[in-house]
């Protein structure tokens, strides 16, 4: 058609006049079609000298080799001894892990775990220990110095199998191959990544809590069940869990594609809290933001993300802003939209909703 | 009377007074199958009543243009005579009739020049009751001047006119050479002829009651001053880099759409930049170590948003001024290189004329001339608009999302000029743009303007010799600047107010070198309003480095203020070599700093004469403060200070016959203290002065210029860009490092009307940087690279630019009609490498202009 042709020719000539994202075909970082990791959880996220906090992955695996979505089956290795780096930055210590690879086995799962090296871990969890001395700098906050020190922790994830690389300093000995073949696998089956973990001397920060999803404006309750039926427009799944059933979209971004709407309360425990001379108080402010991942359909870009500032004036709970999200053309049972919170100290939590797509 | 050369001399007659129809005209040397005009018609002028009370004579030699059918179209004085009679000649010149000139038997137009001669008759003896007229008891002075072999008019020249008891009165020759001082007592008067490289004359001179003494004196050329006397050429022997594009080829360089600062892309040393950001990124600098001036004042946007038209249109200058490096040190604050465009005057023909252009893009209009009950001003103003938004936006609708958006802008400027004796100039001006972009959809749901900037500037200047040796010049502006971005959540709105001030005296010294003083001053007080991250006070992440952070309001007011002195001087010892040496001292507020930047350029000519070849050299200094963001207080970094480039050059250039010159030169910048922002794993940044760079590299120009129908240049850039960001990290190539740079251009002036041009583009692919492996960050969400980067380079860049224009002339007009067709074979140009959210793939980008064809018409009257 005239038209489809006009629109070809002068396609390049309007590229360039294109004030969004540079037009390369790469996906978008909220789709999720490999093994992604959403965050490292700390348990409780921030500590005093000699304390202990329980780190565990949260990750999602979109490849279409994966068994399910919500469930990476993965090795995961976990690599600490990085406290107060130079500059504060964490690349100072990979150099380190060079001598801690002697202590392994070529496939890490075969290390026993009594051979783990200080600062080594394997698993899905990992427990981590700050130092007696971790606390170096201190900043003012309610009229009083607060002293804090900052860890870092490596970790790598792979949905194959990790095995160690010796006489490397530039960065983590391990690599990821397949479980059958033995070739190294790439970045959609293998993630490197690093987490931080605060210690303070009067601070106590509480990992932010999503509660009371809304979905189209309508709370999703918790259970159902024969007697707790759930509303119009959900069904009740195996797990007695209330899902909510959208119509699949015929075509991207036309009008007959419904946007639907995900929001959350932020409630209190959200925030952190301060003391001084035993008195607890809120704590000077901090930033919380969402994020969101979705398997299926589409978030608009500038929607993905929410900045929210604590502690809120005069309220206990924050309702936190809706996310538009857009069906896929294919209808699925499996259809997930993540949202991800996270706080500057350490905070972070995720939320999982599952939707059905006819 | 008594002449040196003489053309006339008048005798009083009394009486009536008459025009005598003057012999043939003089036609021009022709060559043997033309046979010149012949006049059919003559025109009686009337004769001037106050030249005729005055019983004066004069004969005014005008040029006469005739077409094919014998019919006057223009007359225009070449020497005038004053006192009435030159408008009385063209008023009846203007009524001629002639047989048309013939070319091998065809009628043709033609010019001549014809005196048209003004005497008295003889009037009847007076009656007992008449009264004798009574006699004008006053004489005049003019004359010309000429130089040269063989002798052309000399413009500009200063005469000056002594007599007992009366005020020294000077005046200045114009186009023609030609100078005139009327009303002189009868006695004797020293005539002084003072210019720059020529030998002063004096002379005395008898002026009588009733008569005109015309003189012509002849001057030579000075041995001890060889500089060039032409205003133009002074001011360019300071720099032993430069480039100039002239008023005659700026407009007419292929691939410019008519934009004369595009032209300056097309010169040597000048890098590609990424797609249409319309940087200027000259000898391996980047883009924002250079600076670009419009008539002095520094502008900020040269370029309107997508990089097809400058901010001042191209009718409006005379020239552009290029120095790629070792620039002189009335310029500073810049290591890179410096672009002056410099407006022209207006037209001294006391007309009005005016400038019409539409095409697919935009439309301007510009117009100048005489400013009505003001004697001695003008005018000269203009305004552009674009429009292809219009247009384009609803064939794109079909696919465009709702963030998708289309250049617009407009420009406009507006000077009034008034010329001062001596050759001096006056002019005050106002020159401005506005940039934004809007919507591609009809009503988006989800759309923000990501940027707009406009801009408005105050100028005025003044150029005025105070003596044959001394000269001063000054500058000053006054301008508003707005720009907004936003981007995701962030938004900068920032106004600012520039005032600069500058001047300079000028002193010759000794007759051999030329002493130069002056200032150069910035003044800005800001208002920044901002909505950013907010800087980690410790013991957190910094919401800088997050996926959202909170943003924090700054409300932040200040003064920019960034004073200097410099001085020059440049001096010949021999004809043979030129020498310029100064220091520039520039004082940064904001960083409390002092700079001082010494620098040398030396010329020697080797070989003298048509075939010339000149050796030239420099070195010096160039410091450049750090940008105002970096010193904004709460935002910025305390301690920073002025990076600091040192430059090198030798070259030889070489005329290899009248049209042709070859120009080669080798260059190296040192550059030290530049500033690198370094994070840390909170993502807290700070900016320090440890990066270094070195440029290196060599220029060639072959250039044709001159002729009557062809222009063109070969210009080849061989050159390496590298930076070392920090002292613990490797050297790397500089983002904008282009191993070779090609341009080879020409326009050819086909007759009738018609020109045809093209220009050819290539250079190396830019590097850019290949991670292996990507970092994730929990605390953020973010990637980061993690692995080796390694530095690759794109596919290298070559475009063809074609250009067709035929043009229609008629007297008083000309019409023209072109097409520019950029990147006519439609290459695909990467731009930019753009990797994966997780660093694991890179692919290229390109925004570069595709084939675009662009169809104007231009009228100027």
């Amino acid at each position: 058609m005239l038209q489809d042709r006009r629109v070809m020719k002068l396609s390049a000539l309007w590229l360039f006049f294109n004030t969004g994202c540079d037009d390369v075909d790469w996906p978008e970082p909220q789709y999720v079609s490999s093994l992604r990791v959403l965050g490292v959880q700390a348990n409780p996220p921030t500590l005093t000298p000699g304390a202990s906090t329980q780190l565990s992955i949260h990750c999602v695996d979109g490849a279409k080799e994966a068994n399910t979505t919500t469930a990476c089956d993965v090795d995961v290795a976990w690599f600490a001894r990085c406290n107060n780096p130079k500059d504060n930055d964490p690349d100072h210590c990979i150099g380190g892990y060079k001598q801690l690879s002697n202590h392994l086995a070529s496939r890490i799962a075969e290390t026993q775990a009594v051979d783990y090296p200080d600062g080594f871990g394997f698993g899905p969890y990992f427990n981590f220990t700050a130092p007696d001395d971790v606390l170096r700098e201190g900043f003012e906050a309610a009229g009083s110095v607060v002293k804090y020190g900052t860890s870092y922790v490596f970790f790598a994830i792979c949905a194959g199998q990790l095995v160690t690389v010796r006489n490397v300093s530039d960065r983590l000995p391990v690599e990821c191959r397949d479980r059958k073949t033995g070739k190294p696998l790439d970045q959609k089956r293998f993630v490197v990544g690093v987490t931080t973990v605060y210690s303070y001397d009067r601070i106590t920060n509480r990992n932010p809590v999503l509660s009371a999803p809304r979905f189209d404006n309508v709370e999703i309750p918790s259970r159902c069940s024969i007697d707790a039926k759930c509303p119009t427009g959900f069904e009740c799944s195996t797990g007695n869990r209330c899902l909510p059933v959208v119509q699949s979209c015929m075509k991207e971004n036309s009008a007959d594609c419904k946007e639907h709407c995900l929001n959350f309360e932020l409630g209190i425990d959200s925030y952190s809290l301060f003391s001084i001379n035993g008195d607890r108080l809120e704590a000077p402010k901090k930033s919380l933001w969402l994020t969101y991942l979705t398997n299926a359909g589409n978030l608009p870009d500038d929607e993905a993300s929410f900045a929210l500032h604590a502690p809120p004036d005069g309220a206990t709970v924050k309702r936190t802003p809706c996310i538009r999200w857009r069906p896929p053309r294919t209808p699925t049972e499996e259809a997930h939209l993540w949202a991800v919170v996270r706080d500057t100290r350490g905070g972070f939590a995720t939320w999982d909703q599952r939707i059905i797509v006819r | 009377m008594r002449f040196v050369i003489g053309f006339l001399t008048a005798t009083l007659c009394s009486s009536f007074a008459s025009a005598q129809p003057a012999p043939e005209p003089s036609a021009p040397l022709t060559r043997s199958n033309v046979v010149p005009p012949r006049l059919l018609h003559f025109e009686q002028a009337n004769y001037p009543s106050r030249a005729e009370q005055r019983g004066l004579e004069a004969t005014v030699v005008l040029v006469i243009a005739i077409n094919s059918e014998g019919k006057v179209t223009r007359v225009e004085v070449r020497e005038p005579a004053g006192e009435g009679f030159d408008e009385a000649a063209v008023a009846a010149a203007e009524r001629f009739v002639f047989e048309p000139a013939l070319r091998t038997g065809m009628p043709v137009a033609a010019k001549i020049l014809y005196r048209y001669q003004f005497k008295l008759e003889p009037k009847a003896p007076a009656t007992q009751t008449e009264q004798p007229p009574m006699l004008p008891r006053v004489g005049e002075l003019r004359g010309k001047i000429v130089a040269g072999t063989p002798p052309s008019p000399l413009v500009g020249a200063k005469v000056t006119i002594r007599g007992h008891g009366v005020e020294p009165i000077s005046v200045v020759t114009t186009v023609d050479g030609a100078w005139l001082v009327p009303n002189l007592d009868p006695g004797k008067y020293v005539v002084e002829i003072a210019t720059s490289g020529y030998r002063r004359v004096s002379e005395l001179e008898q002026v009588e009651e009733g008569n005109v003494t015309a003189v012509t004196y002849s001057l030579e050329t000075s041995d001890e001053l060889p500089l060039e006397v032409t205003v133009r050429g002074a001011a360019l022997q300071r720099e032993v880099t430069h480039y100039e594009i002239p008023r005659t080829e700026m407009l007419r360089v292929p691939g410019t759409m008519g934009d004369a600062i595009h032209a300056v892309e097309a010169m040597p040393s000048v890098a590609r930049p990424r797609g249409l950001s319309g940087d200027l990124v000259f000898r391996g600098s980047a883009a924002e170590d250079s600076l670009v001036y419009i008539d002095g004042t520094p502008v900020s946007q040269i370029f309107h948003y997508g990089d097809l038209s400058s901010v001042v249109p191209g009718e409006m200058l005379e020239r552009i001024e290029f120095y790629p490096s070792n620039f002189s040190v009335r310029y500073g604050r810049a290591m890179g290189g410096i672009v002056e465009a410099r407006l022209r005057q207006t037209n001294p023909d006391e007309k009005y004329h005016g400038t019409a252009q539409v095409d697919l893009i935009n439309a301007r209009i510009s117009a100048e001339g005489p400013i009505p009950k003001l004697r001695h001003w003008s005018f000269m103003g203009g305004v552009r608009a674009s429009y292809f938004d219009r247009w384009l936006a609803p064939i794109m609708r079909d696919g465009a999302s709702s963030e998708d958006g289309l250049p617009r802008y407009h420009d406009y400027q507006l000077y009034l000029e008034r010329r001062l004796p001596g050759n001096g100039v006056y002019r005050m001006g106002f020159i401005g743009a506005n940039d934004t972009f809007v919507p591609v959809l009809a009503n988006p749901t989800n759309w923000h303007v990501p940027r707009q900037n406009s801009f408005g500037h105050l100028q005025s200047q003044l150029r005025l010799p105070l003596s044959p040796l001394v000269d001063f010049k000054a500058s000053w502006s006054l301008g508003r600047n707005n720009s907004h971005i936003a981007e995701d959540d962030r938004t900068r709105n920032t106004t600012y107010t520039l005032g600069t001030l500058r001047s300079e005296l000028s002193l010759k010294t000794a007759s051999v070198g030329i002493a130069r003083i002056g200032t150069d001053t910035l003044y800005a007080p800001f208002a920044v309003k901002a909505y950013s991250d907010r800087k980690s006070a410790g013991g957190e992440l910094a919401s800088i480095y997050s996926n959202a952070p909170q943003l924090t309001q700054y409300d932040i007011r200040g003064v920019y203020l960034r004073p200097s002195v410099y001085a020059e001087y440049e001096f010949a010892p021999s004809r043979r070599i030129d020498v310029t040496a100064g220091t520039r001292l520039d004082y940064t507020k904001d960083t409390n700093h002092f700079d001082t930047a010494p620098r040398l350029a030396v010329r020697y000519v080797l070989v003298d004469g048509p075939h010339s070849t000149v050796l030239k050299g420099g070195i010096g200094l160039f410091y450049q403060p750090p940008d105002p963001a970096q010193t904004l207080p709460q935002l910025g970094t305390n301690g920073l200070t002025s990076s600091r480039a040192l430059h090198s050059m030798l070259g030889v250039e070489q005329s290899l016959t009248k049209h042709v010159t070859l120009s080669v030169e080798g260059f190296e910048k040192e550059l030290r203290r530049l500033q690198s922002i370094r994070e840390d794993g909170s993502g807290n940044q700070t900016t320090e002065n440890n990066g270094r760079g070195r440029v290196w590299g060599a220029d060639l120009l072959l250039r044709y210029h001159g002729g009557e129908r062809f222009f063109g240049w070969l210009a080849y850039t061989l050159s390496r860009s590298t930076r070392k960001p920090a002292t613990d990290e490797p050297v790397e190539l500089y983002r904008y490092d282009q191993t070779h740079i090609l341009n080879l251009l020409g326009s050819y002036r086909l007759g009738r009307g018609w020109e045809i041009g093209g220009r050819f583009h290539y250079a190396t692919g830019l590097p850019y940087k290949a991670c292996s492996f990507g970092l994730f960050n929990s605390a953020t969400g973010d990637y980061r690279c993690y692995g080796t980067e390694n530095q690759r380079r794109l596919a290298p860049y070559h475009r063809l630019d074609l250009r067709v224009e035929k043009s229609w002339v008629w007297p008083t007009c000309r019409l023209s009609a072109y097409i520019d067709i950029l990147n006519a074979y439609g290459r695909y140009s990467p731009d930019k490498a753009v990797e994966n959210y997780d660093y694991s793939g890179v692919k290229p980008l390109s925004r570069s202009l595709p084939l675009l064809p662009s169809i104007g018409v231009r009228g100027e009257i």
